[in-house]
This record gives structure tokens, sequence and C-alpha cells, in this order.
């Protein structure tokens, strides 16, 4: 298990800094528009018979996708080490659980490959029920440290969650870097 | 029923399968077809179980078969009896034999239903290696029957006629023998098939890597030993492989690609050490020299492989920041430009180098499909990756092509990416475009298509199907998507392992990864089917001929669209409205007797 050691404290409190520019620079309600229709549909609907069906819809506004990409990219390299950034969002479709929307690098606290959402609870729900900056206890054994950002609509309700995640500076392994 | 005479046991199915072997008081050796496979007790697979009998043994009770130079031809040996025992074979005539024990995989089975185990994973015999008969190992309560599968090299320069050989068992002191009589053909199997069979996999699968060492060669010499095995089994059975080395996110695995340095008009691809340990014997062809572990020597020439998936993706070498904008096309080609650059210095000109796109945006790391792209929408990132990439390849003695892995916009892509040095691998719609691929063939573009691989408790028989439809729309090659993935546990917990034709070897202390059956008998289809088109091809009328056994083979070729396809645009497909599966995903077609392959091997072999 991974110490919350000086340096890990330093990441921390750079990500904490990071997330308030993820919340400020992330629009959630361009975020949930940029999901077509249909794509939501089958996002909230997966067919138990056609599993792979909600992929096959997913579609995005091309442009929008592309802005909050960007965005994302560049708070990753705001912390100055590797730290992932993924996008969560809710859904009008979507009851109590959340949907990746975007995301950079592969790590994240939630790794769900292959699965269009996530029950929305624990921290998640903690950082959009708040709308305050929420930080993951770092000494469980996942060796990963992990910072939550809330994203808001042009209503003032949050909407979403930016999840910066990185590796515990301890950790003893490179988590793959390949899902 | 089962009958004892003389010493020779005789088998006698419901369905008229014969198969005889030779007794003593404690051991029998039985010759069965490469097609039927049996149990731990002794009955015959079900699917396997056909309405025709094809007994492979005369009335001598010798097992008696038929090949051609340059290649293969096999049997399965079954040993029933209880005790310890030795196994060994040997031909005359310069022939080779390859033994291997076959692995009883426990299928997995719904609580309170009794196991049910098949054999597929083939575990070489080397030396004077002692057997029980129950197998300790396999741990099967009351087991009576192993199952051992035969391999028959005939060298090119064997001589026709023919060549006589034995299976023998020794016991406490007595020996069993099961005569064996091949009969050499004059002709031979040509070097190279006439259709690439193509075993797909991804990553070098490494969980998790010490940190600080992701570039060191020590943690990487393994993964890459292991994929050259890979690679020298596929050779062996006349496929290919590929190994995708990046995932939807775009990170590349050190072993893929080099790493990129500076960016911009600074950008530089540098530590080439790995990238050149895993490629440069692949690319070259000296990794086929040699072996993999377990296996005989190579008989199959050493040759630079057929193609490799290269790392670049939307996120290499470019910087995905700047799509869009001048510095994402500086930095895509100088980096392209450098890769190039590196292949042509090091002689690495023979292999078909594949820019493609595996992504899908259901993933949400991208907003665009790069492989099988569902909305036309997103034609506009290929052509302008296209248009980049040509841009510093045209001219070079590298062999690119542009990969695309097609499926609901087929036809359109078709049209869409039109006068590109193309390489589509296409997915189970190819069926309702006969037209349209031989006009994408007539182009000069190469034409594959994907499909899944069956499961080990489907019909032995069930794997040759891709090969014969391959060759039957007179396309170049078969994927089957996914092949070195066997499952958490395939021994004892065995899903099918419909995603995995090689099995690791560590188990049976062989530091490399193990055939199956179910490969073998794709080789032995895909020597048949180099047969036949030498047959076609040399008849003069090919079309005519290949067309004919489209009616005479009960496999769908061609289909004519749902409905629905004619109505809807691709983005409104799905398998619903469809009525058809899109998946990769191997049905088995149950109407399909399980010797329906006997009517090809009798025509190449005739």
């Amino acid at each position: 298990m991974a110490k919350l050691n000086a340096k890990a404290r330093k990441m921390l409190a750079t990500m904490k800094d990071v997330a308030r520019v993820a919340t400020a620079m992330v629009d959630g309600e361009e975020a949930q528009a940029m999901i077509t229709e249909r794509a939501a549909h089958h996002v909230a609907n997966p067919d138990p018979k056609y599993r792979s069906m909600a992929g096959d819809y997913y579609d995005v506004d091309h442009a929008t996708f592309l802005r909050i990409k960007k965005t994302l990219i560049r708070l990753e390299r705001v912390a100055g080490f590797p730290c992932n950034a993924r996008l969560w969002l809710t859904l009008d479709v979507l009851e109590d659980q959340v949907t990746t929307a975007c995301q950079v690098g592969p790590i994240s606290r939630w790794p769900k490959f292959g699965r269009a959402t996530i029950p929305l609870d624990g921290e998640l729900a903690e950082c959009l029920g708040s709308g305050q900056t929420v930080v993951l206890d770092p000494e469980d054994d996942t060796e990963l440290l992990t910072v939550l950002a809330p994203v808001f609509d042009s209503l003032g309700d949050a909407v979403g969650v930016v999840e910066l995640t990185t590796q515990h500076p301890a950790a003893k392994r490179i988590a793959p870097i390949w899902n | 029923m089962t009958v004892a005479i003389r010493g020779t046991l005789w088998y006698h199915f419901a369905t008229g399968h014969g198969l005889r072997g030779q007794m003593t008081s404690e051991f029998t050796l039985t010759a069965a077809h490469e097609w039927i496979a049996h149990d731990p007790f002794g009955r015959p697979k079900p699917t396997d179980v056909s309405a025709n009998a094809h007994s492979i043994t005369n009335d001598q009770g010798a097992a008696t078969l038929c090949a051609a130079r340059n290649g293969y031809v096999s049997f399965r040996v079954l040993v029933q009896g209880a005790g310890e025992y030795r196994l060994s074979a040997s031909m005359r005539g310069g022939l080779e034999v390859d033994l291997s024990r076959a692995w009883y995989h426990r299928m997995a089975a719904d609580e309170g239903e009794p196991p049910q185990w098949w054999p597929d994973a083939l575990v070489p015999v080397r030396g004077r290696k002692t057997y029980q008969l129950p197998d300790p190992d396999n741990a099967i309560d009351g087991q009576t029957t192993q199952e051992f599968w035969v391999d028959v090299f005939v060298p090119k320069d064997a001589k026709p006629g023919v060549v006589s050989g034995r299976v023998r068992l020794s016991t406490g002191g007595e020996t069993v023998s099961l005569p064996v009589k091949v009969r050499v053909l004059e002709t031979a199997l040509p070097d190279e098939p006439c259709v690439t069979v193509d075993h797909n996999s991804y990553s070098a699968g490494m969980d998790a890597v010490p940190r600080g060492q992701l570039t060191s060669p020590r943690v990487w010499r393994r993964p890459i030993a292991d994929l050259h095995n890979r690679h020298r089994l596929f050779h062996e059975h006349r496929g290919v492989f590929h190994n995708l080395g990046y995932k939807q996110s775009g990170a590349v695995e050190p072993i893929y690609g080099p790493r990129v340095e500076g960016r911009g008009r600074d950008l530089r691809l540098v530590d080439w050490e790995l990238f050149d340990q895993y490629h440069g014997p692949l690319l070259d062809g000296s990794a086929f020299a040699t072996a993999a572990p377990g296996a005989p020597a190579p008989r199959r020439a050493a040759a630079p492989i057929w193609g490799a998936y290269t790392p670049i993706n939307p996120i290499w070498p470019a910087d995905y920041l700047w799509w869009g904008e001048k510095g994402y096309e500086v930095e895509f080609t100088r980096g392209v430009r450098q890769f190039d650059a590196h292949l042509r210095e090091k002689g690495w000109t023979h292999s078909r180098m594949q820019f493609f796109f595996n992504h899908k945006k259901r993933h949400r790391w991208f907003e665009w499909d790069g492989d099988e792209p569902k909305f036309l929408k997103d034609m506009g990132y290929h052509k302008e990756m296209i248009r980049m990439w040509e841009s510093v390849t045209a001219d070079s003695p590298v062999p690119w092509v542009y990969r695309m892995d097609a499926s609901w916009q087929m036809k359109n892509q078709f049209a869409v990416l039109a006068g590109h040095r193309n390489m589509w691998v296409c997915g189970g719609f190819i069926t309702w475009y006969p037209d349209e691929v031989r006009q994408v063939m007539a182009r000069g573009e190469i034409v594959w298509w994907y499909g899944g691989t069956p499961p080990i408790h489907t019909a032995s028989s069930g794997i040759l199907s891709a090969i014969y439809r391959t060759w039957a729309r007179g396309v170049q090659g078969f994927c089957a998507w996914s092949t070195v993935n066997p499952g958490k546990d395939p021994w004892f917990d065995c899903n099918g392992c419909a995603t995995g034709l090689l099995y690791p070897g560590d188990r049976f202390g062989i530091p490399g990864p193990i055939p199956s059956i179910r490969l073998k008998i794709e080789r032995n289809g895909i020597q048949d089917i180099d047969l036949l088109d030498r047959v076609t091809k040399e008849a003069g009328n090919a079309d005519a001929l290949r067309e004919d056994w489209r009616r005479s083979i009960p496999i769908p070729v061609w289909e004519k669209p749902s409905p629905s396809a004619y109505s809807l645009p691709p983005e409104d497909w799905d398998s619903p409205t469809l009525a058809a599966e899109h998946e990769p995903v191997y049905q088995a077609d149950e109407t399909l007797d399980p010797s329906w392959w006997q009517h090809i091997r009798g025509r190449a072999l005739a």
C-alpha cells in the first residue's frame, strides 16, 4: 500500500489547482449537448441481446468533442507530471449513472473498458452533490492519486466531473498504458 | 457398438464411421480422422459425427493417407487402456513425423451439469516420455482414452509412391503397432499459399511494468520472444500473424514504436532499440530460421513477414492537441518520414507496412471511428490522414498500405477512398457486395475479410469454412480477429477458446506457445485450397470452376443484402433492423455435414 509521502502530497496539491482550472474551463452543458440524442438513448438503454448496439450508435458532434478533448489535454499538461484527465457526465436519460464523455490518457480510478456507464455513487456522487473538489483517499491499494473537479451547466448545476488521476510516486509498477 | 475381433478393435457408430485399431490385453491403438475428435472416454464429439463414413483405415488395419509433397497429412491416434505407456511414430522414405499429445479441455458447464472434455491444445511428444492413462495432469475421473495428433510431413524431394510407417505403443515389455501408409503424390504444394490466413492479436500482453523499466530490454525480452514464437507457429502452419501495438487511447508500447522527442519542426523519433529487436527478425525473415520451443525444425523457408501494423495513430507521432492546425501536419509528416527512412535504411522493404486506425469513438478517446466507421461524416478524418501519409510515402520502396477495417460503410468507403494504396479488411457485410469487391480488386487494392474462430466444442471442420469462403470469393485473405488469447483458464474452465488458436506452453515446461488441433486442421485446409486453386487455374477457366464450386458446396459465399440495407442508410443499420449479425463471432452452420470438406480434399488430392 502506498503511503502519502511528501511528494504525493505535493502532487495532490498541484492536482487540486488543476481541478479548479478544470471546473472553470469545461462547459458541462456543451458536453452534454455534444452527444447525439440517439447515442444517449442507447447509452441509457443498452439492448441485452445486442450488447454492441449502444457502442455502434455512439456519436458526437466533432467540433465540440475536439474542443473538450483539447481542453483535457491542456489540463493534463498543467500538472507538470503524467496525469490523466477524463470527463464523467450525467445525462437526462441516465438515472444514478454517469458516462465517460471524453478522455485523454488511459489511467482512471474507474477503468471500465467497454462499459458505457458506471453507477453514480461514492466520491463521484459526493463531487456532483456538493459542487466541490473532492480528493480521493490515496491510501487505498490502487496506488493511484485522484482529484475530482465538478463541472457545471449554464444554470449552475453540477452535471459532470473531471477526473484527474495519476500514479502514486511510490507505486512499484507502472500501470498499463495500453488500455 | 464395440466388438473385439482377433485383437483388432472395431468401432461402429450409428452413423457408419469405421475405426479400426490394434489391441493388446491392456492397450489399444486406433487411427481416427483429423476431423473427428473423441472425448477421454472414446466417444466422438457429437458435432463431428457425419452422415458419411470417412474411415482412414484399410482392411489390414493400417491408417491410409494421401499427401502432396512439400506438405502435411494428419490423423489422430486414440490410445485406450490403463497404465503406463510410451508412444512413438516413424515413417520411411524421408517422411517426417511429429507426434503431439492432445490436452482435454474441461469445458465450462452450468452448476450440476456433468463437464465435457474435448481435445485441442497439442503438447509435443519429446524423447522417450512415459505417459499414464488416466493422465494425472489432465485429472479426468475414469479417463480411458488419450488422443494424440500425428503430423506427417512430406518433403519436397520425397519419392512419389506408397510409404510405410508405424505408430508404436510400448508398455511393460509389450509393443502395439498401428501401421501407417501414406501415398505420396507427384504434385507438390507451392511454397506460398494462394490465400493469406491471418491471425490477429493486440499488444504484447504485459499487465504492468516495474517502475523505471519501461524501456528496459530485459523487461521486454520474454514478450518479444513470445511474439516471435507466435509468428513462427503461424508461419509454419501456412498462416500469418498480426499484432497491434497500441490500443484505444493511442498509447504505444515501446517495442512497437520509437520514442517521440521534441515537438513541431523539431520532432524526432529516437531510441529504436526495442522496435528493432522486435521487428528486425520479422521484417528480414531471420526469425523463421529457427523453430518455436518444442516445435520441429522449420520446414517452410525463412522469409520476411507478409505485413505488419505500424504504431501510427491519431496521437503518434503527432500531438492531437494540434489536430486541424498546421502543427499537426508538420509533426505527422516529420514522424512518418523518419519512420519510413528507418525501414529503408534497414532494408526492411518487403513487408506491407500498414497505416491503420483501430480506435472507435464509443470508447470516448476520439470523436471519429478509425475502425469500422459507422458514420460517413467520419471519412473526412481518414481522407486527411491519407493525404498527409501519401505526401511522405508516395515514392518509398516500402510497400505501405492504408489498412481500412470496414463494415457498415463498406460500400460507400470503396468509392470514397478509391485511388489510394488500400488494404481492405471487410466485415461480414462483404457477402452483399460481390461486384464492388471485384471492382476494388481490379483497381489493384488488397481485399481480406474478417471473422471469428470456431470454439472447441463446435464441429472440428468448422474452421475450414473461412478458408473456403476466402477462396470462393476470390479475395486475398481472411483475418481471424483474435487468436492468441485462449481465456483465463483454458485447461479446466474452458470458454471454448474462440479467441485462441495457440496456448501457453509453460504448463508443460515449454517456454513458448503451443499449437492447437484447430490450427492443424486449418493448415491442412489451406494446403487443400492451394491444390484446388492450382487445378482450377490449370484448367484455364478458373472463374467458371469457382462458380461450380460455389454451387456444389452448401456454404453461402455471396448473399442478397437485407431489405433494410436498401431502405436505410448505414448510419441507421443495426442487427435487429438488418436481421443479420455483424460482430465477428463464429456462427456454426448446423446444416453442414461435418465431412463437407471431403469434397474439396478429394478433388485437391485427385
